[in-house]
């Protein structure tokens, strides 16, 4: 009977224990089959900066894709609406000749936009998007802009049986400006990467 | 005891519902997707032409009929100069034979035949006769290539009036 006692007591502390650490709430553990899917909708090929100026030579001038151009490449982003996401980038310093490392490097500036009121189509939300400083590699926003003034929301709703959480798009806009290209470039294909990684913000940071 | 046991019972099975819920058996997470983003430009060989200096045709005198102004030697020869990438051929053609009318109708003709020389630096001496009507040069490692255009003037059948011409080289770079 003691040692049952016992028992009990530690399991409860182990219990308490539990309680107290899910004070810090981190909403990941209950995001489950309510996926985040990315889709290209514009520009699948990539950022082409000879679509907006055909003929690049090397010299002083800058190529700009501006958030309005038709090259900019438009990712869609679905999630469950009233999640917070997290967007990283990962920007190339300038793109190389064939991808290979010839020590002479093109200059590329990579900027980006969101937008997250909730528009149905890319091109709407285009007139909504907000531009993040240049430099800004990451960032947090919820999916679907909440109203200012207002009292913060609730937390998310946890899933439970029959629950179907509503899903909701917001739009990520890539562009950028390319140059001085350097008078003295060997001619050909220049290119490089950039990661976009988007992912749940992880509120107990 | 009883009641123990059943406290007991309920923790475990609130803590076993939490567990199940956090890691259900065969459920893939997505916390965070990437895309990568290809970037590119298609950076084009940078070519250019500029005239420094153009043929002088006035100040030769004519002899027999023909106005000579040597490419390799002439003080009145034009100057051009090629710039792009170091160590880049290029293929030039030009126009070397061309026969001009009188503007004005008199039915005077000047039969022109150009020559032309080419040089890494400006130094016209130094220079080359480049092959007739095309010619493939290598760009210096200053990025520059000089030509100097002369020309073989034939006036025997020229009456007074205006001749105009342009010279055209075409130029374009080989892999």
């Amino acid at each position: 009977m003691k040692f049952l006692k016992i028992w009990s007591l530690s399991s409860i502390a182990t219990a308490c224990a539990c309680v107290a650490s899910a004070q810090r709430i981190n909403f990941k553990p209950f995001v489950q089959g309510e996926n985040i899917t990315l889709t290209v909708l514009e520009n699948q090929a990539g950022l082409n900066f000879s679509s907006k100026m055909p003929i690049l030579v090397g010299n002083p001038y800058i190529t700009e894709i501006g958030l309005n151009d038709p090259q900019v490449v438009v990712v869609e982003i679905q999630g469950p609406v009233e999640y917070d996401l997290t967007l990283d980038f990962n920007l190339p310093n300038g793109l190389s000749y064939l991808g290979n490392d010839t020590g002479t490097l093109v200059p590329v500036g990579i900027r980006y936009a969101y937008s997250n009121t909730g528009e149905p189509t890319s091109v709407a939300g285009r007139s909504y998007a907000v531009e993040v400083p240049p430099l800004f590699r990451s960032i947090q926003f919820p999916l679907r802009k909440r109203r200012l003034g207002g009292p913060p929301p609730p937390p998310p709703t946890p899933m439970h049986g029959g629950y179907t959480r509503l899903r909701d798009k917001a739009y990520v806009y890539v562009y950028g400006n390319l140059g001085p290209v350097p008078s003295s470039i060997l001619p050909g294909l220049y290119s490089g990467l950039i990661t976009l990684t988007v992912s749940y913000a992880d509120n107990t940071l | 005891m009883k009641y123990v046991v059943v406290l007991l019972l309920a923790f475990l099975a609130t803590f076993m519902q939490s567990r199940a819920q956090v890691n259900p058996v065969g459920v893939p997470y997505y916390y965070f997707r990437s895309y990568a983003v290809p970037s590119s430009a298609n950076i084009q060989d940078n070519l250019g032409l500029v005239t420094l200096r153009n043929i002088n045709l006035n100040a030769p005198n004519a002899v027999n009929g023909i106005v000579t102004v040597a490419p390799i030697t002439s003080p009145y020869a034009g100057l051009m100069r090629i710039e792009g990438s170091p160590g880049k051929r290029v293929r030039l053609t030009y126009l070397n034979f061309e026969t001009l009318l009188e503007e004005g109708g008199s039915g005077g003709v000047v039969v022109a035949n150009y020559r032309i020389s080419g040089y890494g630096e400006d130094n016209q001496t130094a220079s080359i006769l480049l092959d007739i009507g095309e010619a493939t040069i290598t760009i210096s490692d200053q990025g520059y290539y000089f030509l100097w255009l002369g020309t073989v003037l034939d006036i025997s059948q020229a009456k007074p009036g205006n001749y105009v011409s342009e010279f055209m080289i075409e130029m374009e770079g080989v892999s």
